[in-house]
Parts: structure tokens; C-alpha cells; sequence
């Protein structure tokens, strides 16, 4: 089955990232793909869209976030690109394992990588690109 | 998400999570979680049979109220949660500071040991 194409641009805003995960879950719900394929494009999408919308763009300045998902029911690939600070997500080292005393937060992208079969960034004219790839195996 | 507290008065807090463990879901029931689980002198055992998804900020949100209860000398304990969900929670090695078990059984055991 063909997975028709998911695309949108939004504010980075908390409130439309969150109406963008629900039309996206909407749109995933409606192909025929695979429990892990789903989900990890799920945990993918909901961790780099509120990673965008908390850290690319200075405190006040308005910017967006162009959101495409498309595969078929093998093969799944999630882009996401904004035009904030540069920062590449594959450069950031594993955490280290929760602990009672250590720093907190930060497991997001690992699991990203964790649940994707490929996690690759670019930069390309003034634009974070970020892509997710996700298949069954 | 749903979050159903229960103080059976037996030595264990239980918390029955329902739904999506997403950015939405922790943000509707981060309060409360937060109040009940971190601040409980007793272990808590976290029902998530009816839990269908877990993502980044939901694991955030189990780690953070099994370090707060480690500081009052108590445990997190979670059952029942679905293979891909305990998949994940092992890959973010979630077991390292909260007991991760298959039944209710095995989570009343696993509350008795801390």
C-alpha cells in the first residue's frame, strides 16, 4: 500500500505542534503500517517538532516548521526543517543511563535513533534538516 | 490520559494510567503524577496495561518520579506495559531505577523488595 504524503508548515509554537501531532497520528492511523514502523514514527515526530518549537528559534522570534512524512507500508521517512540556530541532533552523544543522582533529561534523540532504522541531518541553505527513516525490521 | 489513584490501604500507592503517555497526556496529568507518585512514602506501583503509547516526555516523567521517591527511600515499580512499551522503556533504561515487571503479582513482589 502507498502512504500518501503528510506536509505541513507550522509555527513553532507549542499549541501547533500539538494540532500538527494529531493530524499526523490522523493521517499514520489511516495506513497500513506496521505497530513499530507507527510508533516509532510517532515518538520521532513528537520529540523533534518539540525540540524545534522549544530551542531553534531566539525567545520571541517567530519562526516555522515544515513537516513531510511519506514511505510506503515497508518503508517510512519523516523530515523535519526549520530555519532556526544550527543544530545537529546526530551529533549528540548517548546519555548516560538514568541514575538517582545524574543529569536529567536528554534520552529524547537517543530513542529517536533508538526506534529508527537511520536518524541523518543537513544543513542546507540556512535550514536544519532533519530525516527519520523507519522500516519493520 | 486517564490517571486513576488508589490508596487500597495496603503498603503500596497504586496509579492506573490510561491512554497516550505523550506530550498531551503528560501534560494533562504531569500535576497530579508528579504530587501523588514523587511525593509518596510508600512504594509506587504503576498500572500501564491500558497505556497504548509512551513517548520521550513520558519516559522523562517515570524517571523523574523514581528519582524523587529514591530520595525518600522508596521505589517506582510499573506492570503490564505492552512489548513495544517495555521495549522502549528498556532501551531508555528505565530499569536501572524502577523495577519493570510483567504482572500485578510480580509488582506487588517487586514493591515488597524496596
Amino acid at each position: 500500500m502507498v502512504v500518501t504524503r503528510f506536509q505541513r508548515v507550522l509555527p513553532a509554537r507549542h499549541d501547533a505542534v500539538l494540532g500538527t501531532i494529531d493530524e499526523a497520528l490522523a493521517f499514520l492511523a489511516g495506513c497500513d503500517l506496521a505497530p513499530k514502523v507507527r510508533d516509532g514514527v510517532d515518538l520521532a515526530l513528537e520529540e523533534l517538532l518539540s525540540n524545534v518549537s522549544k530551542y531553534a528559534y531566539p525567545a520571541g522570534e517567530p519562526g516555522t516548521i515544515e513537516v513531510t512524512i511519506e514511505g510506503d507500508s515497508e518503508s517510512v521517512r519523516l523530515e523535519v526543517a526549520d530555519r532556526g540556530i544550527p543544530f545537529d541532533p546526530t551529533a549528540v552523544p548517548p546519555p548516560p543511563p538514568p541514575s538517582f543522582c545524574g543529569p536529567r533529561g536528554g534520552r529524547g534523540l537517543h530513542l529517536v535513533r533508538s526506534v529508527s532504522r537511520s536518524l541523518r541531518y543537513r544543513r542546507d541553505g540556512g535550514r536544519n534538516v532533519t530525516t527519520a527513516e523507519f522500516s519493520p525490521r | 490520559m486517564k490517571m486513576d489513584v488508589r490508596e487500597q490501604g495496603d503498603a503500596n500507592l497504586w496509579i492506573r494510567l490510561e491512554g497516550r503517555l505523550d506530550l498531551k497526556g503528560v501534560e494533562e496529568i504531569q500535576l497530579g503524577f508528579t504530587v501523588k507518585a514523587s511525593r509518596s512514602e510508600k512504594p509506587v506501583v504503576v498500572d500501564l496495561r491500558e497505556v497504548t503509547f509512551v513517548g520521550s516526555l513520558g519516559i522523562a516523567l517515570l524517571i523523574e518520579a523514581a528519582r524523587k521517591l529514591h530520595l525518600r527511600h522508596s521505589r517506582l515499580v510499573l506492570f503490564g506495559a505492552k512489548a513495544n512499551i517495555d521495549e522502549l522503556l528498556r532501551t531508555a533504561g528505565v530499569p536501572e531505577i524502577a523495577a519493570l515487571v510483567g504482572t500485578e503479582d510480580e509488582a506487588r513482589a517487586a514493591a515488597l523488595a524496596a
